[in-house]
């Protein structure tokens, strides 16, 4: 199976949709003949012409906005914010247009738009251009909220989003863009609401998604050389969220660990460990745990910019020594 | 072109259930039957009647959340009205919007909405998806004077001024937000001069004559059908009800407020027009005044009779299974 | 009909106002739509439109008072139409059907103590044992109490392995209890330990759980539980010895059968023991006294003889009060009554209470003579045993009289042999010279 970049699955996966549906267009800043600041969008521009890669100006609640109305006029468009830290720019028009018309209206409308935007930690580039910013949106009904972490995800995912009738939120990760994994050629989709268990294992449950994930196995490589075996769930979708494979493996193990790269405070691990002890409480062996970035805004300077954020040995040391 | 006079009829009609039906909303939130938030159009009729007069079938509106004067104009049923105010579930949401948000996208109207200029850049939006497809219709905006201080105003025109979009952006300039005035407000209250900034015309027309904004309206749909792109139109007027009610006007004189309903009151000027160029009688004005009366009556009736939505449907219709 | 103004609700969260001033007299002409008066809100002066045209007719709330939404403020109408002398009550919009809310916790409106915030609980300021949900859950499955382990989890939590370990040390895999033995012991109660004693090494079936509801021990019934523990406390704390004596019994046989009961019963020897035992006890009131912790004697003014009597689960002592002073007759009657009530479970408590020593007869049961244990609040105890004809040495030759055997139990730190010889001696004269 080919190889591909994250960057390119991102791209590939436009790509075919464009090509599958003239009602599937791209707009956003830089997009167009840039290629998208990550290069999610090159080449796109040179096949469909400004028609449908569009270049628009720096405004973006009337990305989303302008979004909101095509798709309700029948459109499937993609836009995009440039990082995830702008999407507070955008707040208004996603969160109390795109999110609720349908059901404002009672149902005599949808909203089939994918936001497109990325974000995390790891370039050095400060507090504006690093968050993980999810945990916001996670908190409005009528959103769905989508983080791929790997190449092949990412396609069939993005596709599906594409498809799919309702306003989602699509967050990639900018150290996820050029990382490779395998990914098909051929047309394929992975449906909403399901989890991807990326690693077996008998001993504890890693819940992580996005770049975590990398991360998440990592950590368990070297739990595995103490003769501890992580199962690492990749959650892919965190709404709608798999709640059956997540429930499958806490009570195989017992033991929980959640990571998100998001701040501590009310991220959207709080969300995850809440329902774990909701509907799993009997089969828990320990207090669930959870590994995430620290409450500061994203710091410049490299080590502390790396102490800020979730690591292998944050996610190593949480397992030892708080499971026992 | 000489309008005829079923037509113009119509429009008396339009304005006439604009005016009944808010003023009996207004009675309706004193006894407590429809709660929440309201915000009475009484005093704009013209603006909402000319300007989907100057429409075609296929063209559409966003509205705004003093809306049920454009919702009349583009063709709402009453009774599906009222019982959306009454948040019944037979209301045109189902309950589940109220004032401000009722929408009938299949019949062109893409909704109201409580952000002031939230629906600019939905219009915008909605005109790039016609513009992409080639079709010829067009999307007529409206919002007030206070949105046109909102960043989505600017980066909206900017956008449709840019991309040449069949919007035609429509203000309803009634000289005040909620309490603000627009002298209070705007560094410049000369609105429609705004559309130089964004390369596409603006005008300024008299609010209260249906035939000065249908004519207006007229010539930017034209243009916008031609592939002209975006105008700009200020239509002046004046809302008789406060912002909502429990607004004491005291930002008003009671002598401006006298002045626009005894002289510049739109159906009394439109009234008269019809009775003194003899296009109908005064039996025949009296006649539809009657309709009116009747039509709201029955909308009344049917709203108050209607049940309210049941509590097990409260997820219903949050996304598309 | 007059048209009602009522009071408008002018604003969401409008309750009430006050009339500040009408702005049209009684009798003027008004428009719809135009106002007629000023109200006051708590957040703002408001006019109120007529929503009718007319005259109006009648102003029925005055400047400066306070009304509600929805009360009527006056009438609109045509001159010379009715107007109600007293206002209509107030109309209720019409509210949704809503289930009534869920009541609010009771303790809301109370100042709840301030929550105590760790960071990190210390573990040995938690007296508790932590169990783990999944431990708890495992142990629960085996029938085992988990608070029993030691915890090797974090600041000593017993977790999942910690139960294993103690089911993998007896060897108990999954056929160890069969599912019916399982749900059988749940149901009941039982322990896995005294399941695995019974079961000696195999599985434990439905059969070792009979067995061990059968053989546990049954709780003991509230009168068994006062027995057992006052004769326990009894034969901790007081250090009984015994003296027994033998009595001549012909003289109170002649007199019983001479002299009947008025009912036509007999005088029970009981009572004739209770009676000498009562004049016996006025001469040595150290036997009807009581040793109080060790180093002192209580004595008491009152000799209210109990008199054990076998019931049904075990035995009760109801008292004769005031012996001493009763005759024979009377005591007989008492007794009976007594008795009567006591197998009726119809003692009050006030029957069996403040008694200052006990006769316990077990004649009528064949038995010919047993010390009997004394009563914690008392000094002594005599036991009673049958009267029969033996051969015995009287006047120097054998012949065959009525003897009854009584043995005097005694509480050795107040009351020596002596003294309970000397108490004995005077019971058995008054019952071998009984003349009534």
């Amino acid at each position: 199976m080919p190889e591909r970049f994250y960057w390119e699955a991102v791209r590939d996966a436009l790509a075919g949709e464009m090509r599958r549906d003239p009602a599937v267009f791209v707009m956003g800043e830089d997009v167009a003949i840039y290629g998208g600041a990550y290069g999610a969008t090159r080449g796109l521009y040179e096949e469909f012409g400004e028609e449908r890669v569009r270049d628009t100006p720096i405004s973006e609640n009337t990305i989303a906005g302008a979004a909101t109305g095509a798709a309700m006029m029948g459109m499937r468009p993609v836009a995009e914010i440039m990082y995830a830290d702008f999407l507070t720019l955008a707040m208004d028009q996603l969160v109390n247009t795109a999110a609720k018309n349908r059901y404002m209206f009672g149902g005599r409308t949808k909203v089939p738009m994918v936001l497109r935007t990325e974000g995390g930690a790891g370039r050095g580039i400060a507090a504006q251009h690093s968050q993980s910013t999810e945990a916001w949106f996670n908190h409005v009904p009528g959103l769905y909220l989508v983080m791929p972490a790997t190449p092949y995800d990412a396609k069939g995912l993005l596709r599906t989003c594409i498809r799919d009738d309702n306003p989602i939120l699509f967050i990639e990760h900018k150290m996820l863009y050029g990382t490779k994994g395998e990914v098909p050629d051929e047309e394929y989709t992975i449906p909403l609401g399901v989890a991807d268990v990326k690693r077996d294992g008998d001993d504890v449950t890693i819940i992580a998604y996005s770049k975590m994930v990398l991360t998440a196995i990592e950590a368990a490589d070297t739990l595995a050389a103490e003769g501890i075996e992580a199962e690492v769930i990749d959650l892919r979708t965190i709404k709608p969220l798999d709640m059956r494979t997540i429930l499958k493996s806490v009570r195989k193990t017992g033991r929980v660990v959640c990571v998100s790269e998001g701040c501590r405070m009310n991220g959207v691990p709080s969300e995850i460990i809440a329902r774990i002890q909701e509907e799993a409480f009997d089969w828990l062996d320990g207090p669930i745990v959870r590994v995430c970035g620290e409450d500061v805004p994203i710091p410049m300077s490299p080590p502390l910019e790396a102490a800020a954020v979730p690591s292998p040995e944050k996610i190593v040391a949480a397992v030892m020594q708080k499971m026992g | 072109m000489a309008d005829d006079k079923a037509t113009l009829l119509g429009y008396l009609r339009q304005m006439l259930e604009i005016r009944a039906f808010e003023d009996k909303v207004y009675e309706l939130l004193g006894r407590n039957v429809i709660t929440g938030a309201s915000h009475l159009y009484a005093g704009q009729e013209a603006v909402a009647v000319g300007a989907c007069a100057a429409l075609g079938p296929n063209d559409v509106i966003t509205s705004t959340h003093r809306g049920h004067g454009h919702c009349i104009a583009k063709g709402g049923e009453l009774p599906q009205m009222m019982a959306e105010l009454c948040g019944k579930s037979t209301g045109y949401s189902r309950g589940r919007g109220g004032s401000m948000h009722i929408a009938d996208v299949a019949k062109g109207n893409l909704g109201a909405t409580g952000i002031v200029g939230g629906n600019i850049p939905v219009a915008t939006g909605a005109g790039l998806a016609i513009k992409m497809r080639g079709e010829k219709r067009v999307v007529l905006c409206f919002f007030g004077d206070g949105a046109c201080n909102n960043g989505v105003f600017h980066e909206s025109l900017n956008l449709a001024g840019l991309w040449r979009l069949p919007v035609v952006y429509i203000v309803e300039n009634n000289l005040y937000g909620m309490s603000v005035s627009t002298k209070r407000a705007c560094a410049d209250t000369s609105i429609g001069d705004r559309a130089s900034a964004y390369a596409m015309p603006g005008f300024t027309v008299n609010g209260q004559n249906v035939f000065a904004v249908r004519e207006a309206v007229r010539e930017a749909v034209a243009r916008a059908r031609a592939g002209d792109g975006p105008t700009l139109i200020e239509a002046q007027t004046y809302r008789y009800y406060g912002h909502s009610r429990s607004d004491p006007r005291k930002y008003r004189t009671r002598e401006e407020e006298e002045l626009y309903r005894t002289e510049r009151d739109p159906i009394m000027l439109f009234k008269r027009h019809l009775v003194e160029k003899k296009i109908a009688s005064s039996d025949e004005v009296e006649a539809v005044e009657k309709a009116v009366a009747e039509a709201i009556e029955a909308a009344t009736k049917f709203a108050l009779e209607s049940p309210y939505p049941d509590e097990s449907e409260l997820y219903d219709f949050l996304y598309v299974e | 009909m007059a048209t009602e103004i009522i009071l408008p609700k002018l604003g969401q969260t409008m309750e009430s106002a006050a009339i500040v001033r009408w702005l049209v007299a009684e009798g003027d002409r008004v428009e719809k739509g135009q106002p007629i008066l000023e109200i006051e809100t708590d957040k703002a002066v408001l006019e109120v439109e007529s929503l009718a045209q007319g005259t109006l007719l009648k102003i029925i709330a005055q400047a400066g008072e306070t009304h509600e939404v929805l009360d009527v403020l006056g009438y609109i109408g045509e001159p010379g139409e009715a107007v109600p002398e007293a206002p209509p009550k107030k109309k209720k919009a019409p509210k949704p059907e809503t289930k009534p809310a869920k009541p609010a916790p009771t303790t809301a409106p109370q100042a709840r103590p301030a929550p105590v915030v760790a960071r990190e609980a210390p573990a040995e300021a938690v007296p508790v044992v932590r169990v783990s949900p999944r431990a708890k859950k495992l142990a629960a499955e085996w029938l085992l109490d988990p608070a029993r382990l030691v915890g090797s989890g974090p600041q000593g939590r017993v977790v999942e392995r910690d139960v294993q370990a103690y089911l993998d040390e007896r060897k108990l895999g999954p056929s160890a209890i069969a599912p019916a033995a399982r749900e059988l012991a749940r149901k009941n109660g039982l322990g896995l330990d005294e399941l695995l004693r019974l079961a000696h090494g195999e599985a434990i079936t439905v059969e070792v759980v009979e067995r061990a509801l059968r053989t546990r021990p049954e709780p003991l019934s509230p009168m068994r539980r006062v027995i057992a523990e006052r004769m326990s406390q009894s034969a901790r704390t007081i250090p009984h010895f015994y003296v027994t004596m033998s009595v001549d019994m012909e003289p109170v046989t002649r007199y019983r059968e001479a002299h009947p009961a008025p009912d036509g019963a007999k005088i029970s020897y009981n009572d004739f023991v209770v009676a000498a035992c009562a004049a016996a006890l006025r001469e040595m009131p150290v036997v009807n006294a009581r040793c109080v912790g060790d180093n002192a004697v209580q004595m008491n003014e009152e000799i209210n003889v109990g008199v054990a009597v076998s019931v049904e689960e075990g035995l009760v002592v109801p008292v004769i009060r005031e012996a001493d002073t009763r005759s024979l007759e009377k005591i007989a009657a008492e007794s009976k009554r007594l008795v009567e009530r006591a197998r009726s479970k119809a003692l009050r408590p006030d029957e069996m209470a403040g008694g200052t020593f006990t006769i316990t007869n077990m004649g009528m049961l064949g038995v010919e003579q047993f010390a009997a244990i004394i009563h914690p609040d008392q000094g002594a105890i005599l036991a009673v045993g049958a009267v029969e004809a033996v051969p015995v040495a009287h006047d120097g030759k054998v012949s065959v009289r009525r003897r009854m055997r009584m043995t005097l139990s005694c509480d050795h730190r107040i009351i020596d042999g002596a003294v309970a010889a000397e108490f004995l001696g005077l019971v058995k004269k008054r019952l071998e010279t009984f003349t009534a």
